[in-house]
């Protein structure tokens, strides 16, 4: 089977059955949000998606299916992981950071996990994440070889609302495809932050997050093209330069 | 796999108020505030939408018809409320669900009833900050 050059997780994490999490208050967009998120990913030229909801947004799926997905990801390739649900955050000690995990269907999943499953993406291949829940920007703490572009709903210290009337995917919707067609505006994600954190309180702020510095320039939701990342990889860079 | 150290200090307090009629409140905090109005319907439940601009650093007149709001800030806010006949309140430090107070003579049943489904994340504040209300004509 031929890598995969485009690849979208949807997870929508609106059942939950850990005692901790039962007495939530249900996410009820879920569902709206997972479609909205995979129309953004068709938008970048994804054609193959998992959505996982209910009971299929549990620990055991989401880890395997995202396994897979880095694993079989073409080199140059895109893989979209979305998020919409309750995040759970547990205090660490003085001077560490706390533990977050998005809470699924039968659990957490801490994101420390989270990270090592994309840290097996391939470096020159492209991940986007959108983060649409409580703690969103907390990914951006870890370490991840390939270009991450983290669409976060808040800050990692911060938490959004479970049931707001409109939510933050569905705002990035309206500034990426409004009316379903890709805006002539959003022509970077340095665009797209600024439209984002525009009219927001400061205990809510969206954010955009990447881990290189040429990605700022990128269309949002653009299809890839090969070469995308022709940005220098810099461990690859010091590896040559220490064997010359 | 850990995160590299970073500091990430949550601080949050949200307070909701019932407007049992026609109110004045002025907001003080040094942040940026949204107010947030509650409805609930049968198909979606509650919802929070805005209720008017956000409020800029500084203090802030806001005029609240009957129903319910919500606001949240990261640092210290002051409240004043001309007619505490008119609006009750309710701090929380965790904003996963916040029970309404429990007698209320002045506000409606039906807000009496309205509990606020919170966050999209669980977990205490590691700082709550303080809210200090005061009542009557001069604020």
């Amino acid at each position: 089977m031929p890598p995969d050059s485009g690849l979208a997780i949807h997870i929508g994490a609106d059942l939950l059955t850990s005692p901790r999490h039962t007495r939530w208050p249900v996410v009820r967009s879920c569902r709206d949000t997972v479609e909205r998120t995979t129309r953004l990913a068709a938008a970048a030229g994804i054609t193959r998606h998992h959505q996982l909801l209910g009971t299929s947004a549990s620990r055991a799926r989401i880890g395997h299916t995202l396994r897979e997905a880095a694993a079989g990801l073409d080199p140059h390739g895109h893989l979209l992981v979305a998020f919409t649900g309750h995040s759970d955050r547990e205090p660490a000690g003085p001077g560490q950071p706390p533990g977050i995990g998005w809470c699924v269907h039968d659990g957490t999943l801490p994101l420390a996990e989270v990270a090592a499953l994309l840290s097996v993406v391939p470096p020159t291949a492209l991940v986007t994440v959108i983060a649409d829940t409580c703690y969103a920007a907390a990914l951006s703490g870890f370490t991840i070889p390939a270009t991450v572009i983290l669409l976060a709903a808040c800050g990692a210290n911060q938490q959004v609302l479970a049931n707001p009337a409109e939510g933050f995917v569905t705002r990035l919707e309206q500034l990426v495809l409004p009316g379903g067609q890709p805006s002539p505006r959003c022509t970077s994600y340095r665009w797209l932050n600024r439209q984002l954190r525009q009219d927001t309180p400061d205990v809510e702020r969206p954010r955009v997050w990447t881990n290189r510095l040429s990605a700022w320039s990128r269309r949002p939701f653009h299809p890839v093209s090969r070469q995308h990342l022709a940005g220098p990889q810099p461990a690859a860079i010091a590896g040559r330069a220490g064997n010359q | 796999m850990r995160p590299r150290a970073r500091a990430h200090v949550l601080s949050s307090l949200a307070v909701m108020l019932y407007v049992a009629a026609p109110a004045t409140i002025m907001l003080t905090a040094h942040e940026t505030v949204r107010i947030d109005r509650l409805e609930r319907s049968a198909a979606s439940g509650v919802t929070a939408s805005r209720h008017g601009e956000l409020l800029p650093p500084g203090t802030n007149t806001i005029r609240l018809d009957r129903g319910t709001y919500h606001f949240r800030t990261a640092g210290d806010a002051r409240l004043h409320v001309t007619d505490p006949d008119s609006v009750t309140m309710t701090t929380s430090n965790i904003d996963k669900c916040i029970d309404p107070p429990p007698l209320l003579p002045s506000a409606p049943d039906d807000d009496v009833l309205m509990a606020f489904a919170g966050a999209k994340g669980g977990g205490r504040p590691d700082h709550i900050p303080a809210l200090t209300v005061t009542y009557g004509d001069a604020a």
